[in-house]
């Protein structure tokens, strides 16, 4: 990614500094990834004002927490974290709770935004923006998440494991999961009535035995 | 697993990773294989990669490149409504090379203080929890120089640092905030911890 190089201290040195006390330390670590929390906060909650307000929220979050830093760990994986839990709440609290979904399957409840109406009722065909961002709007918070973190960071299915405080194989298979609930919306709008040729095999969007859903810990 | 033992519907399963590079080496392997002779399941891949370069596409970067601007006033009057920062100090328009000096006396002064006293804060039963009050004020009184400041070398630090510190072995040299008094108080390494607690100590002014 195109991250400015850090120049200067470390961040576990400005952390150990602000834990000292010093604020200037806060602040360059602040300055040093605010673009990073801002871009993960934007491409997760859209609204650019939601997103400032959510990194900034999240960096008042990393100071009250500066005594408990692990430094096993990557600041960037903490920050990562915190921005991205503060997301799910914002985009949960969003939207109404599915009632009909069972409580132990979380995943089911919150694969695709069902309330409102369908994008393809309510938009121009001609405005493929919107339609993706429709599209990755209505993926649940959990599976646009992941998407962000591959897709927008590069972050490696391991370290987002780290970030959202699931296994590898859960993250693999929320990213399999959000990638065909994304691409069979888009789909869905592109072809609105022309639908592309699916192929003869082509099963149900329910994950194979090979890409079975793991058990959320 | 060989590609003989991939079927279309396995296929069509690994393609979401696949399209990604997602998938271990032995199945994008297999699948590849796979791919290599079935024409169904290109078209399947080929739609699977218009989707995530749709997704891919949309992703807004536009943050990336210093045109934003800094989260960190609005970060930092957070904090000090949360009362988790002191109040923001009166800094000098052109703080100096000269405002290092009064802590390279203070320094000084530590260690030759810090052989003979018996500090009074490292009492055990409050770990973490310093008495101001108990503090020895040390004044400054000389110019002896430059002293080492890790944070010298970042221009960001030095701007906007109300708080400079001394690293001296076991022991800390807080507040040196631009229009402080001259007296400085000193605080034990092991006690710095929590920051609160230090910017408590260290925002007498
Ligand atoms: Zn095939």
């Amino acid at each position: 990614m195109a991250e400015i190089p850090a120049q200067g201290p470390g961040d576990h040195e400005l952390i150990r500094a602000a834990q000292a006390g010093s604020e200037a330390a806060f602040e360059a670590l602040v300055r040093r990834h605010e673009n990073r929390a801002l871009r993960v906060a934007r491409n997760l909650v859209s609204n650019p004002e939601d997103a400032r307000d959510l990194a900034q929220e999240a960096f008042i979050r990393v100071f009250k927490s500066l005594e408990r830093f692990d430094f096993r760990h990557e600041f960037t994986t903490w920050l990562y974290r915190i921005v991205t839990n503060l997301a799910i709440d914002t985009l949960r609290k969003r939207r109404p709770q599915v009632s009909t979904a069972a409580p132990e399957d979380e995943e089911g409840e919150w694969e695709l935004a069902v309330d409102g109406e369908l994008p393809s009722e309510g938009l121009e065909r001609e405005e493929t923006v919107s339609q993706v961002r429709a599209c990755i709007d209505r993926l649940a918070p959990h599976f646009r998440t992941v998407m962000v973190l591959r897709e927008l960071e590069g972050l490696p299915c391991t370290e987002i494991a780290r970030i959202v405080g699931a296994t590898h194989v859960t993250v693999r298979w929320r990213l399999h999961r959000g990638r065909k609930l994304f691409q069979d919306e888009w789909s869905r709008m592109q072809g609105a009535g022309a639908k592309p040729r699916q192929h003869p095999e082509a099963r149900s969007v329910r994950p194979s035995e090979t890409t079975s859903r793991p058990e959320e810990g | 697993m060989t590609d003989e033992s991939l079927t279309c519907p396995d296929v069509l399963e690994k393609i979401p990773l696949y399209v990604g590079d997602d998938l271990e080496d032995l199945d994008r392997a297999d699948v590849g294989l796979h791919l290599s002779d079935c024409a169904s399941c290109r078209r399947e891949l080929e739609e699977a990669r218009k989707a995530r370069a749709a997704f891919v596409g949309h992703l807004d970067r536009s943050l990336e490149g210093p045109s934003s601007p800094s989260l960190w006033p609005a970060v930092r009057q957070g904090l000090l409504e949360e009362g988790l920062l002191s109040e923001p100090r009166s800094v000098r328009p052109s703080p100096g090379p000269r405002r290092l000096l009064p802590l390279a006396a203070a320094a000084v002064l530590l260690v030759a203080l810090g052989g003979v006293w018996d500090w009074p804060w490292q009492a055990e039963d409050q770990p973490g929890i310093v008495d101001s009050s108990a503090l020895p004020a040390v004044t400054v009184a000389e110019d002896l120089g430059p002293v080492r400041d890790p944070f010298r070398a970042s221009p960001l630090l030095r701007e906007s640092s109300g708080l400079r510190r001394v690293g001296w072995s076991d022991t800390r040299l807080l507040d040196a905030a631009p229009g402080a008094s001259s007296e400085w108080r000193l605080v034990p390494e092991a006690e710095v911890r929590p920051a609160l607690q230090v910017n408590q100590l260290a925002g007498y002014r």
